[in-house]
């Protein structure tokens, strides 16, 4: 336990040298300013302009569930070009024969970045929520945008064998989050097009609150992390 | 010759690490939700997908290239061979130009936008090439690939923000003078052609001219070789 969190100390202060925990700390408050303040008087300029009720209300979870995504995303998406980085080097071969152990070192790496980024999400939702959030939906939902958050870092570091790639992987990947505004624009069957990303589950069970709907993201999530799991300790050994 | 070889070795590098397969599926993706809105706003959102990706992928993607070849030591052999450093750059701005210019064009052709195929090729060239050479600029500074990320960041704000409030906002011709501004005047064909033209030309020339000098910089500290 202890080599584990002395391995996540190191992530850290690799993440700070570069400024990366200093802007996705900047980039998720000031995100949460710009949903909070600038988006409800964005709504109420176009609805005098366009003299209706509303434009953007109908969407104010859809602007929560991006805020909740964006703290794990992004921290996920920093510790995986962390990890590519010290692949290319061989230091993760390294690693794996120490305490660490090549579990350890992708809990480290990769599960306490984004069960932290879980906390992060519930307290930026806290502070800059659009909407009311029932606390056991917020929690859930904060869960599963961390699960989504690891699944991308698996995805970037097992599908690239450089960072090159893990750009192009992690441009990519932002199609993985491609479910989350379907549930709010595609209301005909054709929205089950989608069922196979667990953002779209989650956006359905922070809408509706349903636990059907929790457990079929957490199901199509670890399906997925199941099979990029063994991609990655297959790279990493 | 030597220079075509260049870009030529780019493209396949490109094309080995994925970007084509890249933009291929987001071209599709964006084909499909340009099919998906109302007609009268295919254009502007259609501008707005040249302008945030295809134009700008030199700027998001410079950084981990440039460590890329770094770490392999490509770097090292390219400025002890008679490869120039003006050479160097233009190859890498042609080759990110080839695949910025394909996606734009096919995306102005779904969306509606594409009445001067010509004039709105070459914005889309000169603009790759400005925000290439700017990638490659912040490129030479960074020491890793999260810092080159870093370094972006206020830099796509300060090209996207005036640029969508000119297209969404206040088109008055003095917002010409900015780069992203005129990329979009030139995108929708607008009254300001001209100016346009010259504002990105300029803006153009003086980045890679920055780009030649900071790449010339950086190599002279690699490997303790003279540029």
């Amino acid at each position: 336990m202890r080599a584990i969190f002395i391995s996540f100390t190191m992530l850290l202060r690799q993440i700070r040298n570069d400024g990366m925990l200093v802007a996705v700390s900047l980039a998720s408050v000031l995100a949460g300013f710009f949903f909070r303040f600038a988006v409800p008087a964005l709504e109420r300029i176009l609805c005098s302009s366009l003299v209706v009720d509303a434009v953007l209300e109908p969407y104010y979870r859809l602007f929560d569930l991006l805020l909740i995504l964006l703290a794990p995303y992004m921290l996920c998406f920093a510790a995986a070009m962390v990890m590519l980085d010290e692949h290319e080097q061989g230091l993760t071969r390294y690693l794996s024969v120490t305490p660490l152990q090549t579990r350890g070192y992708l809990i480290s790496r990769l599960g306490l970045p984004a069960g932290f980024s879980a906390l992060a999400s519930m307290l930026l939702i806290g502070f800059f929520r659009l909407t009311p959030w029932n606390g056991f939906i917020l929690a859930g939902t904060s869960m599963l945008s961390s699960l989504c958050g690891f699944s991308v870092s698996l995805f970037l570091f097992s599908c690239s064998r450089n960072k090159v790639e893990g750009m192009a992987m992690g441009k990519l990947s932002g199609l993985l989050m491609i479910g989350l505004p379907v549930p709010f624009f595609l209301h005909s069957s054709w929205q089950y097009l989608f069922s196979l990303f667990p953002s779209y589950w989650l956006a359905r069970y922070a809408l509706q609150g349903s636990v059907a709907w929790f457990l079929t993201s957490l199901a199509t999530s670890s399906a997925g992390m199941f099979i990029l799991y063994r991609r990655v300790v297959r790279k990493l050994v | 010759m030597r220079f075509v070889a260049l870009v030529r070795g780019d493209i396949r590098f490109q094309f080995k690490y994925g970007f084509y397969l890249l933009y291929g599926i987001f071209v599709l993706m964006y084909i499909a939700i340009l099919q998906l809105l109302p007609e009268e706003w295919k254009g502007y959102v259609a501008v707005l997908m040249v302008f945030s990706d295809p134009t700008m992928l030199g700027l998001f993607f410079m950084g981990a290239i440039l460590q890329f070849e770094k770490e392999e030591h490509t770097l090292h052999s390219i400025i002890v061979s008679p490869v120039k450093v003006q050479e160097y750059v233009l190859a890498k701005l042609c080759s990110l130009a080839v695949i910025s210019t394909l996606v734009a064009l096919l995306l102005a052709k779904v969306g509606g936008i594409l009445d001067h195929p010509m004039r709105f090729g070459l914005a889309i060239v000169f603009g790759s090439c400005l925000f290439t050479s700017l990638g490659l600029v912040l490129a030479t500074k960074a020491h890793t690939l999260n810092q080159f990320l870093l370094y972006t960041a206020p830099c796509e704000l300060l090209i996207t923000v005036p640029a969508g409030f000119y297209l969404f906002g206040n088109s008055a011709p003095i917002f010409l003078m900015h780069p992203g501004c005129s990329l979009i005047e030139l995108c929708m064909s607008g009254d300001h052609v001209l100016f346009a033209s010259l504002s990105l030309l300029l803006w153009t020339l003086l980045f890679v001219w920055l780009a030649i000098r900071e790449t010339r910089t950086y190599f002279s500290t690699l490997g303790g070789a003279k540029a």
